[in-house]
């Protein structure tokens, strides 16, 4: 499970991310959602260890991340919102390496079962140069799910793809915290978003501005879009075009 | 875990994604080598550099490497790449990672040991390729392949260790700290430099690379130099202290960088986004990408007139022009340098270091002020829209490129008008009065040539291939023919007013080197015209839907 408590980073002057408070459940899918420059991408590079708080704490799966990062970070996995991939490594190499990094023994069945799953079997021996756009975010992901992670942290896993990829990585985010891990998912797709997710964060200006579940947040507001719009006040200007 | 177990946590893994790539490599240079081309290039490079490095010079016919490269050449060489390196460690960091590389190994249970410990592996493996390459074209007469070789291995490693040192150094300082640090760092670089030239300004007739404080200054890197130009000295006593003195400084900066405790993840993240986008800026066009800037006040230039829709174009170009001015330094400093070599090599006057200066700029400007349809890559689609004559855009996309390049060289050598002898002074005031035509006319050449062969200063990945340098001088040699032949029809032309001229009744010299050269000033720009519509035909005729990654 991931918990987090009191986050804080500042870039120079600004402040990024503000006293967020956060926690997300074994089994439990949370969406992030924020306008753009809300601190979104800021947390989950935070949560993966990449940027370092200023004050707070993140603990991954009961090892807090910075008195013993190793451990934490064993747990978790991390998929960027453009997956970044070793152009000149075949599908299966990436898999290789993979199960290399995170330790996983007899790994051979596993990579088996995750390509078949994500429809690369027959492309393994395909270099990550050739793959579209789709199977690379495929890619990304199977690579993420190969050492079972107890934290799943998704930046934008939803831009760039055609409606059966979205489906498809829909699914597969909902079958891994179906099989336990806590997923935290930062999407600006609010439909999308609505139907993946338990429960949902606004963060606005760095700052946690509603949480809860769906019942929770919309009170008589008709749908996540409309809390969203209210509560980071982007829909003051008047209702939208249809 | 133990201590010692989370300290080095991950390496493993990381030597095995070193192996893997070095066999992805392997496979991907064979699959080159079955496209003929490929193999073609491939050999003649592989004979040519085996030549050079292996034919006796008494069969190769000329010394090879730098004959005249002493001891003090050499040592300011070696001095002035760790300055800029350390420079480019304090102000932005060196400890750099590719994209693929932040996601996959900084969220994974990898220590921030390992990660600089495979950084510096995969440097090492670079310098080797690259010192082998060094002690080929570069090499000290007198002086063995080997040693030599071996000398510029251990400086490049030096080279690749001091920066991560400094910037491991500077990890705890904020942003605007090492900002600030940095640009002090570079005041007292160009201080030193000023300082050093104005030196031997002053005492005048000795050469500059002579003076006393400059061999102090390149002191520290005399074991460098010493097993660099080792020569016939391996064995002796001064090869043994400067190799020893060599290792133990390289021993010492490792014990550095590997004794670090902290986490260089959010540091190395930053370097590398960086990094990211001087490349992706390469890529689309730019030479060198200036600085982020988040907040430029208002506008930099006043709208231009209209023009037919050129002034707009002008207008952007300009801005863009002015907001990346930091990246034509590098362009300053070589005309500098020219300027400063050409007078304490050859003892010119300040006319001749004028010309000099200026001959810089009309060659290699053009390839470094492009504020034009080679920085546009990525808007040509977005230009083809546009409701503007393709002649008209062709021509205010260039003037901003033409525009700033006639400034840069007035600026620069403009001086040198007021310092020629006075019977020269008119023939320049003509090179002055015609450079804007002729700095027109090169860009548009220039862009005609990249707009008929669209490739993107990168290959696939960013980093050139052999056939992208091929097309490069290719294009490169139709430039100068193209040039070379416009520059043939105006002395033609101006050739035919000087002896046509007295059948027309003008007989002075003076009268008839006037007309001559409106003649030809007109020729030229008529030329120049030609060529410009000629752009704005070939920007219509680019496939925009195409990759140009080559």
């Amino acid at each position: 499970m991931i918990e987090v408590s009191g986050l804080t980073k500042s870039f120079d002057r600004l402040l990024a991310v503000d006293r967020v408070d956060l926690e997300v459940g074994r089994g439990e899918i949370v969406g992030l959602v924020g306008v753009n420059g809300a601190g979104k991408t800021t947390l989950l590079r935070m949560l993966c260890g990449i940027l370092q708080p200023d004050a707070g704490s993140i603990v991954i799966d009961g090892h807090p991340l910075v008195a013993d990062g190793i451990e934490a970070r064993a747990a978790l996995a991390f998929v960027p919102d453009t997956p970044m991939l070793f152009e000149q490594l075949t599908v299966l190499e990436h898999m290789l390496f993979v199960a290399r990094l995170y330790g996983v023994r007899d790994a051979g069945p596993a990579i088996d079962a995750l390509l078949q799953r994500f429809e690369l079997t027959e492309k393994r021996r395909a270099t990550a140069s050739s793959l579209s756009r789709g199977m690379r975010q495929k890619l990304a992901i199977s690579c993420a799910f190969l050492h079972e992670p107890a934290a799943l942290l998704l930046d934008e896993p939803l831009s760039g793809l055609d409606p059966p990829g979205r489906r498809s990585m829909c699914d597969a985010v909902a079958s891994r915290a179906a099989a336990g891990s806590a997923v935290l998912v930062s999407s600006h797709e609010l439909e999308i978003i609505e139907r993946l997710c338990h429960r949902f964060v606004i963060l606005h200006q760095g700052r946690v501005r509603l949480a809860g579940t769906l019942a929770e947040v919309r009170g008589n507001l008709g749908s996540l879009e409309e809390v969203f719009l209210r509560a980071t006040g982007a829909g003051d200007a008047g209702p939208a075009s249809a | 875990m133990s201590r010692r177990q989370a300290a080095f946590s991950g390496l493993g893994a990381l030597l095995s994604l070193m192996r893997l790539r070095l066999k992805a490599r392997a496979r991907s240079f064979c699959r080159d080598l079955k496209r003929p081309l490929r193999l073609v290039l491939f050999l003649l490079m592989a004979f040519g550099i085996t030549t050079v490095a292996l034919l006796p010079e008494h069969i190769a016919g000329q010394p090879r490497g730098l004959p005249k490269l002493g001891l003090n050449e050499l040592g300011v060489c070696l001095l002035l790449l760790p300055l800029l390196s350390a420079w480019t460690a304090v102000r932005q960091g060196v400890i750099v990672f590719r994209p693929e590389e932040v996601h996959f190994l900084f969220p994974a249970p990898v220590s921030s040991r390992a990660l600089l410990l495979t950084h510096m592996l995969g440097v090492l493996a670079k310098s080797l390729s690259g010192a082998l390459m060094f002690a080929v074209f570069v090499r000290p007469a007198g002086t063995g392949f080997l040693t030599t070789a071996l000398g510029y291995g251990l400086y490049l490693q030096f080279m690749m260790l001091m920066p991560v040192s400094v910037d491991l150094t500077c990890l705890r300082w904020p942003g605007e700290t090492r900002r600030r640090r940095a640009r002090w760092l570079l005041a007292a670089m160009v201080a030193l430099f000023v300082g050093a030239v104005g030196l031997a300004w002053v005492q005048d007739g000795r050469a500059l690379l002579g003076t006393a404080s400059l061999r102090h200054a390149i002191l520290p890197m005399l074991p460098f130099t010493t097993v660099i130009c080792g020569g016939e000295l391996p064995g002796s006593l001064p090869y043994g202290v400067g190799m020893a003195l060599v290792l133990a400084i390289l021993a010492a900066l490792a014990a550095r960088i590997l004794s670090f405790r902290g986490d260089v993840r959010e540091a190395a993240h930053k370097a590398s986004l960086v990094q990211a986008k001087a490349l992706e800026s390469v890529r689309n066009g730019r030479v060198f990408v200036d600085g982020p800037r988040e907040h430029v006040g208002g506008s930099l230039l006043p709208m231009l007139p209209q023009l037919g829709g050129a002034g707009v174009h002008c207008w952007r170009q300009l801005t863009v022009l002015l907001r990346t001015r930091k990246s034509y330094a590098l362009l300053l400093m070589m005309t500098v340098a020219t300027g400063v070599s050409v007078h304490f090599t050859h003892k010119a006057g300040p006319a001749v270091v004028g010309l000099a200066m200026l001959g810089v700029l009309v060659v290699s400007g053009p390839m470094f002020v492009r504020c034009d349809f080679r920085s546009d890559y990525d808007c040509l689609p977005w230009l083809r829209t546009l409701p503007t004559p393709p002649g008209v855009l062709a021509a205010g996309q260039l003037l901003a490129s033409a525009l700033a390049l006639y400034v840069i060289q007035l600026v620069f050598s403009g001086w040198s008008l007021f310092v020629c002898p006075p019977e020269y002074r008119l023939a320049l005031l003509g090179v002055y009065v015609a450079l804007p035509v002729f700095n027109l006319l090169q860009l548009s050449v220039w862009n005609g040539a990249h707009l008929m062969a669209p490739l993107r200063p990168g290959g696939e990945h960013g980093t050139p291939d052999a056939a992208t340098v091929l097309r490069l001088y290719m294009v490169m040699l139709a430039i100068m023919l193209v040039i070379g032949a416009a520059l043939a029809v105006t002395g033609l032309f101006a050739a035919a007013a000087w002896f046509g001229l007295p059948s027309l009744g003008v007989d002075g010299t003076q009268a008839r080197s006037v007309v001559s050269f409106l003649v030809g000033l007109m020729a030229l720009g008529t030329v120049t015209a030609v060529c410009v519509w000629c752009v704005g035909r070939l920007f219509l005729r680019v496939d925009c839907s195409r990759d140009l990654s080559g």
